[in-house]
C-alpha cells in the first residue's frame, strides 16, 4: 500500500508502484470477466443437455 | 510552459510538457495519452451519432404515412435492428468512455489511466467492429434485422450476417471490458494519494460502478452471442426447440446482461448531471453520500429485475410478483437522485448556460422516461404495453433525453477545458430549445400510439395512427437538423473563438478547472497530494487530512 500523507510528494517511482499494483487489479479483473464468461455458457449447455 | 493558473503542488509542472508527439500516426493511431483517446473516443461517438441518426431518419421517413413509400419492409426491419445498434454501442457507450479517459485522471489527480497501451487497443477496436457491422448493410441479404435484441429463432434466419454480427459484438464487448478494467484499475491505484473514495467527484463514482457492471455484463452478452454464432454454423440447438433447445432461455440470459446494460448507459449520464447542477446552482451537490449510495443501490437492484421485459412471453404468477416488485424498487434510489438535484438547486444561485439548461431538461424528461417505465413494470398492464410504442417512447425518453441530453450537457460543459474556446452562448441557445421542443414533439406522441395499440418494428400501420405518427416524423426531422447545428457548434468551437480560463465556470470546483484551458497534453505528472480545498466536496469528507493536521500540532 502506498503511504497516505500529505508531505511526501510522490515520486516517479510511486508512479510506477501504483501502476504495478493497477495490473494486479487489471489481471483479477480480466480473470473475473473470463469465469463469467465461462459460468453463463456453462448455464446454457447445463440447460440444453437436459 | 509553466501553468500560470496555480502554483500549488498539484498543476507544478517544472518542465515543458505540453509537447505532442508529431504526425498523425504517432499521435492519434500509436497514443496512449488520455486526452487524445478520450477525443478518439468522442469523435468516434459522434460519427455513429450520425449514421445512427440517418438511419433513424429513414425509419420516420417512412413512418411518415401509412402504407409502404421509400423502403422496403426487409429494408426498414435493418434499419430498427442496426440504428439500435449504432446507437446503443457506437454512439453512447463510447461517448461515455470518451468522457471517462478525458476527465477521470484530471478529476482524480492522476497523470495518465492506469494501462495506457490497454486504452489504444480498447479504442482501436472500435472502428474495426463497426467497419464489420456496417458492412453488411451491403452483403447479399443485407443486414441484421431481428432487432438488437437478437433473439432467437429469428436472428438465426439472417444468412451470414449474423456471423458478423457475433463477432462485431464480440469486438465491441472486449473493447467495453478492456475499457472497463482501466477504468476501475485507475480509480483504485491512481488517485493523489490524499483523495479519499469520498472525495471523489460523483462522475468518477458513478463510472467506477458502471465499469463493475460491464465487467459483471459484458461477457454474458458474449456467451449468448457465442452461442448463437454455434447454432447458426455449427449445428448445435442451444436455443432451437426442434433440436432440444430453448429460445427462451436466450431471452433470460439477454435481459440479464441487457437490463444491467441499460443502467450502463444511464449512470455516468448521473455522474455529468451530478457535476454540472452544483455548478450553475453554486451549492454543493445536495446529498453526496446519498448519491453514491443510490447509484450503489442502482446498480445492485439492476441484476435482479431482467424479466420485467419479458411478462409477456410467460412465467409462473410468483416470477411476476417478483419482478414487477423489485422493478418498482428502482424508482426508489432513482427518486433519491431526482430530489438530491432539486434540493441542490432549492435556494441556490443559478445561472442558465447551455449546459444546465440541458441538465435541467434531462431532470425533467429522464423523470418522464422513469414514470412509463414504473407503469410497464406493472405486470398486468405491460401485457397491453408490450411490444407497441409505449415502450419506444420509454426508451427514447431515458436514453435520448436522458443519457445523449447528458452527453450533449457534458460536451458543452467540458468543451472550454478540451479546446481552449468558448462556444457560442447563443447558438448553444438555439440548439437547445430546438432539441428539447422538436424531441418532444417526436417521442411524445408516440405514448399515445403505443396505448392505442401501434406495434414496434413495423414499416407500415392502420390508418388511425396516422396524425401521431405524422407528428413525430416531423418533430424527428426537426430533432435531426438540431443535431447538425451541434455538430457546427462543436466544429467553430474547436478551431477558434473567445479564450477559456483555467476555471471557465464562475461555480465550478474541481482539479479539472484547476490546469489551464486547453488542458495542456500532460497533467498532474507530478503526482502528489491534490488540494482537496479545490474539490466540491474535498474537505467535508476529508479523514485523511485530519489526520494529517493532527500529526501537524503534534510535532
Ligand atoms: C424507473 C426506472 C425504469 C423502469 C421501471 C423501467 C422499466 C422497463 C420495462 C418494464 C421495460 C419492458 C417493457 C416491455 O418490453 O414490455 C423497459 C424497456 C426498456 N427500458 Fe426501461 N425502465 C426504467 C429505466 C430505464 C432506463 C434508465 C433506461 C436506459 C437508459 C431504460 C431503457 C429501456 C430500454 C432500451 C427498453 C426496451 C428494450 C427493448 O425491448 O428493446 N429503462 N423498461
Ligand atoms: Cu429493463
Amino acid at each position: 500500500m502506498r503511504k497516505m500523507t500529505n508531505k511526501n510528494k510522490q515520486t516517479e517511482e510511486q508512479v510506477a508502484a501504483n501502476r504495478k499494483a493497477a495490473r494486479k487489479t487489471a489481471v483479477i479483473l480480466a480473470v473475473v470477466a473470463l469465469a463469467v464468461f465461462a459460468y453463463s455458457v456453462y448455464v446454457v449447455f447445463d440447460h440444453a443437455t437436459k | 510552459m509553466s501553468q500560470d493558473i496555480t502554483h500549488d503542488e498539484v498543476a507544478h509542472d517544472h518542465h515543458d510538457h505540453d509537447h505532442k508527439p508529431k504526425g498523425f500516426v504517432k499521435r492519434w493511431l500509436m497514443t496512449t495519452n488520455h486526452k487524445d483517446i478520450g477525443t478518439l473516443y468522442l469523435v468516434f461517438a459522434l460519427a455513429m451519432f450520425m449514421v445512427g441518426g440517418a438511419m433513424a431518419m429513414i425509419i420516420r421517413l417512412e413512418l411518415f404515412q401509412p402504407g409502404l413509400q421509400f423502403v422496403e419492409p426487409a429494408f426498414f426491419n435493418q434499419m430498427t435492428t442496426m440504428h439500435a445498434l449504432v446507437m446503443i454501442f457506437g454512439a453512447v457507450m463510447p461517448a461515455f468512455v470518451g468522457l471517462a479517459n478525458w476527465m477521470i485522471p484530471m478529476m482524480i489527480g492522476a497523470p495518465d489511466m492506469a494501462l495506457p497501451r490497454m486504452n489504444n487497443w480498447s479504442f482501436w477496436i472500435l472502428p474495426f467492429a463497426f467497419t464489420m457491422l456496417l458492412a453488411t448493410l451491403f452483403m447479399p441479404g443485407g443486414a441484421p434485422a431481428g432487432g438488437w435484441t437478437m433473439y432467437p429463432p429469428l436472428v438465426l434466419q439472417g444468412g451470414h450476417n449474423v456471423g458478423f454480427l457475433v463477432f462485431a459484438v464480440h469486438m465491441m464487448g472486449i473493447s467495453s471490458i478492456m475499457g472497463a478494467i482501466n477504468v476501475i484499475a485507475t480509480i483504485m491505484n491512481m488517485r493523489a494519494p490524499n483523495l479519499g473514495y469520498l472525495n471523489m467527484p460523483l462522475f468518477v463514482w458513478t463510472w467506477l460502478i458502471t465499469a463493475f457492471l460491464l465487467i459483471a455484463v459484458m461477457p454474458v452478452l458474449a456467451g449468448a452471442v457465442t452461442m448463437i454464432l454455434t447454432d447458426r454454423y455449427f449445428d448445435t440447438s442451444f436455443f432451437n426447440a426442434a433440436g432440444g433447445g430453448d429460445p427462451v432461455l436466450f431471452q433470460h440470459i439477454f435481459w440479464f446482461f441487457g437490463h444491467p446494460e441499460v443502467y450502463i448507459m444511464i449512470l455516468p449520464a448521473f455522474g455529468i448531471i451530478s457535476e454540472i447542477i452544483p455548478t450553475f446552482a453554486r451549492k454543493p451537490l445536495f446529498g453526496y453520500v446519498s448519491m453514491v449510495y443510490a447509484t450503489a443501490a442502482i446498480a445492485f437492484l439492476s441484476f435482479i429485475v431482467w424479466a420485467h421485459h419479458m411478462f409477456s412471453v410467460g412465467m409462473p404468477l410468483g416470477g411476476s410478483l417478483y419482478f414487477m416488485y423489485a422493478t418498482m424498487m428502482i424508482a426508489v434510489p432513482t427518486g433519491v437522485k431526482i430530489f438530491n438535484w432539486v434540493g441542490t438547486m432549492w435556494r441556490g444561485s443559478m445561472t442558465f448556460e447551455t449546459p444546465m439548461l440541458f441538465s435541467l431538461a434531462f431532470v425533467v424528461l429522464f423523470t418522464i422516461g422513469g414514470f412509463s417505465g414504473v407503469m410497464m413494470a406493472l405486470a398486468p398492464v405491460d401485457l397491453q404495453y408490450h411490444d407497441t410504442y409505449f415502450i419506444v417512447a420509454h426508451f427514447h425518453y431515458v436514453l435520448v433525453t436522458g443519457a445523449v441530453y447528458a452527453i450533449i450537457a457534458g460536451a458543452y460543459y467540458w468543451l472550454p477545458k478540451w479546446s481552449g474556446h468558448m462556444y457560442n452562448e447563443r447558438l448553444g441557445k438555439i440548439h437547445f430549445w430546438w432539441s428539447t421542443i422538436s424531441v418532444n414533439v417526436l417521442f411524445f406522441p408516440q405514448h399515445f400510439l403505443g396505448l392505442a395499440g401501434m406495434p414496434r418494428r413495423i414499416p407500415d400501420y392502420s390508418t388511425q395512427f396516422a396524425e401521431f405518427n405524422m407528428m413525430s416524423s416531423i418533430g424527428g426531422f426537426a430533432f435531426g437538423l438540431a443535431q447538425v447545428l451541434f455538430v457546427y457548434i462543436v466544429w467553430k468551437t474547436v478551431r477558434g473563438g473567445e479564450k477559456a480560463t483555467a476555471q471557465v465556470w464562475e461555480g465550478a470546483k474541481g482539479l479539472e478547472w484547476t490546469v489551464p484551458s486547453p488542458a495542456p497534453h500532460h497533467t498532474f505528472s507530478e503526482f502528489g497530494p491534490v488540494d482537496l480545498s479545490k474539490l466540491a466536496n474535498g474537505e467535508k469528507f476529508s479523514i485523511l487530512s485530519d489526520i494529517d493536521e493532527k500529526d501537524d500540532k503534534q510535532k
